[in-house]
């Protein structure tokens, strides 16, 4: 019974672990703001808080509705598809509340934004980082 | 569509909508700009597509206030179909103006009727932000977006909860103040000014109107719940006689009691009571509500009660209530919706003309039946079972159908049109809608 619980475990372990490298969160290197913790980031994402700890608005950044990065990023941080997290960012676009993050067409494209503007947020998959940018959470 | 009413200019103005929103629906498109510069502009939109079969040979369906009815053995296309359009112009960081257009089947169509809200913003600090314009009126959970059909399970808001209420917005200002509270977020929001609502209830010309809308909202939400709790308080319009045709009633009424006193040596003491009944002169009302909601993995639970506290005898007070449990499996969500909605007090009968008057029936008659009718067209007493399923076909479009089983009592029905009086009926409600975000 033990062995076959554990046998349970192991497959669960299994098929839960992404076989691709985590989410990373970066941010422009010049930024010295710290490390963002769990809260901090759903916040961000989630529009209930859009600014830095220093002050200044965040720009945030998302990547197409269409890529792995993004349905990796919010199942790990929410447990959420990207169709609920849009159906939710519908709500807060529509009554006025806050505009949901900017798309970026691409990982690559990411980057560079990072590198030109100082308060720029974004994510990417671990494997694509270069230099220019901070990480500042992992998400997996 | 209609078969056995000719087609109105109405019914035809509606055709580009349909078009628009089969465009729409087939070729959905990222609004969001690919450059990572902030935009100073911003353009988007949700639009619904809906099918809908209901009503009776009594009672016509309709989800909003504004609209015809669809009655038994129709089709409509229009009843539930909708676009909307909002656009956004950020002045500077703090300082942004917005606007939304939700275009519909109204009875008065008009750019006025069509913006649901127009306003300025500005971010007094990260926490504190001040509104003035025209603003979403902030009464429920849906408050803003009862027409965004793509963020909830539902083909259509709960009607014995929400179509109760014909005012969506008003023209004031609001002042909202945002904390982290705990694990959550705490909202606060005071806001008031006047409102003005076209509402299809004798005829399709009608409007109410609001002088004065002064209310409170606390909500409080963390990554799975959501708590908040409204308070508001109302004072109509005096022309809400004109609206519900009253000032006529009363006129009739009243000469009459005279004519019988001075032609008769009887008196119709009645009469007085009546046209004092349908008076409907300074009314005021408090409006509450709670909801309650639940979000995590596979569950999706939400819950509201409100409590419309009216003094007068033709607005009684009402409550509305209803629960809301949906299961996700994958991108399909199936869900159940048990609603109700009640007067709390009794319907209201005219009193049998008495006796001795019986030689006046004849003139009389038609006029308590129309009192009575106006009292029967404001009772409220039915509740409903509705059982459906949404499915995301993609990260902004999503199907759903819903079939609902309503139960009207004697002359209880709500939101329904109704063109006759009404005994208790059980009407079963079907949608398939398409809600696409842009």
């Amino acid at each position: 019974m033990i062995k076959r619980q554990r046998l349970i475990l192991l497959l669960i372990t299994l098929l839960a672990s992404p076989l691709q490298a985590g989410v990373v969160v970066i941010v422009n290197a010049e930024n010295t703001v710290n490390d963002f913790n769990q809260r901090q980031l759903v916040d961000l994402y989630m529009g209930r808080d859009l600014y830095f700890p220093n002050g200044q608005m965040a720009l945030r950044l998302d990547q197409s509705p269409d890529s792995k990065v993004r349905k990796n990023f919010y199942a790990n941080l929410v447990g959420k598809t990207v169709a609920q997290v849009n159906a939710y960012w519908a709500r807060l676009l529509f009554t006025g509340r806050a505009s949901p993050p900017q798309v970026i067409r691409n990982s690559k494209d990411v980057l560079k934004a990072i590198r030109n503007n100082f308060n720029a947020v974004g994510y990417i998959d671990e494997k694509d980082l270069e230099d220019g940018v901070r990480v500042i959470a992992h998400v997996d | 569509m209609s078969l056995n009413r000719p087609t109105s200019y109405r019914e035809i103005s509606q055709l580009p909508l349909i078009l628009a929103l089969i465009w729409l629906t087939l070729f959905p498109a990222y609004s969001m700009a690919d450059d990572f510069a902030p935009s100073r502009f911003s353009f988007n939109g949700f639009a619904t597509l809906g099918a809908v079969r209901g009503g009776s040979e009594a009672l016509g369906y309709r989800q909003d206030i504004a609209e015809d009815g669809v009655f038994e053995g129709d089709w409509s296309l229009k009843t539930d179909s909708l676009l909307a359009l909002q656009f956004g112009v950020r002045i500077t960081d703090d300082f942004d103006a917005a606007m939304q257009l939700v275009y519909e089947d109204r009875a008065i169509n008009g750019i006025e009727e069509s913006l649901k809200w127009a306003y300025l913003r500005y971010r007094l600090s990260p926490n504190v932000t001040a509104r003035a314009g025209r603003i979403g009126l902030d009464l429920y959970m849906l408050s803003e977006y009862r027409h965004l059909g793509f963020s909830y399970l539902w083909a259509r808001p709960p009607v014995e909860f929400y179509g109760a209420i014909p005012l969506e917005y008003f023209d004031g200002v609001d002042v909202g103040y945002t904390t982290s509270l705990g694990v959550g977020t705490l909202s606060t929001k005071f806001f008031a000014g006047t409102g003005s609502s076209a509402v299809d209830f004798v005829d399709s010309g009608d409007k109410l109107r609001v002088d004065k809308a002064i209310g409170a909202t606390v909500s409080w939400e963390t990554m799975h719940w959501q708590l908040r709790f409204s308070a508001t308080t109302v004072e109509f319009n005096d022309d809400l006689q004109e609206t519900f045709r009253t000032d006529d009633f009363i006129m009739g009424l009243l000469s009459a009691a005279t004519l019988i006193k001075t032609q008769t040596p009887f008196d119709w003491t009645d009469a007085e009571h009546i046209a004092d009944q349908i008076s409907l002169q300074d009314v005021t009302a408090n409006y509450y509500a709670v909801g309650i909601s639940y979000d995590h993995a596979a569950w999706v639970i939400q819950s509201e009660i409100n409590y419309y506290d009216a003094e007068d005898e033709l607005f009684k007070s009402y409550t509305g209530q209803y629960l809301s449990v949906g299961y996700r499996i994958a991108s399909t969500s199936l869900y159940g919706l048990v609603a109700r909605g009640k007067q709390l007090k009794s319907r209201e009968k005219v009193p049998p003309l008495p006796a001795e008057l019986a030689p006046f029936a004849p003139a009389l008659d038609p006029l308590l039946a129309g009192v009575q009718a106006l009292y029967d067209l404001n009772y409220i007493d039915q509740h409903s079972l509705s059982i459906g399923f949404r499915w995301d076909v993609r990260y902004d479009v999503a199907l759903k159908f819903q079939w609902d089983r309503t139960w009207v009592d004697d002359a209880g029905g709500l939101l329904w049109v109704q063109t006759t009086l009404t005994e208790k009926e059980t009407i079963d409600t079907y949608s398939l809608n398409l809600n696409v975000i842009f």
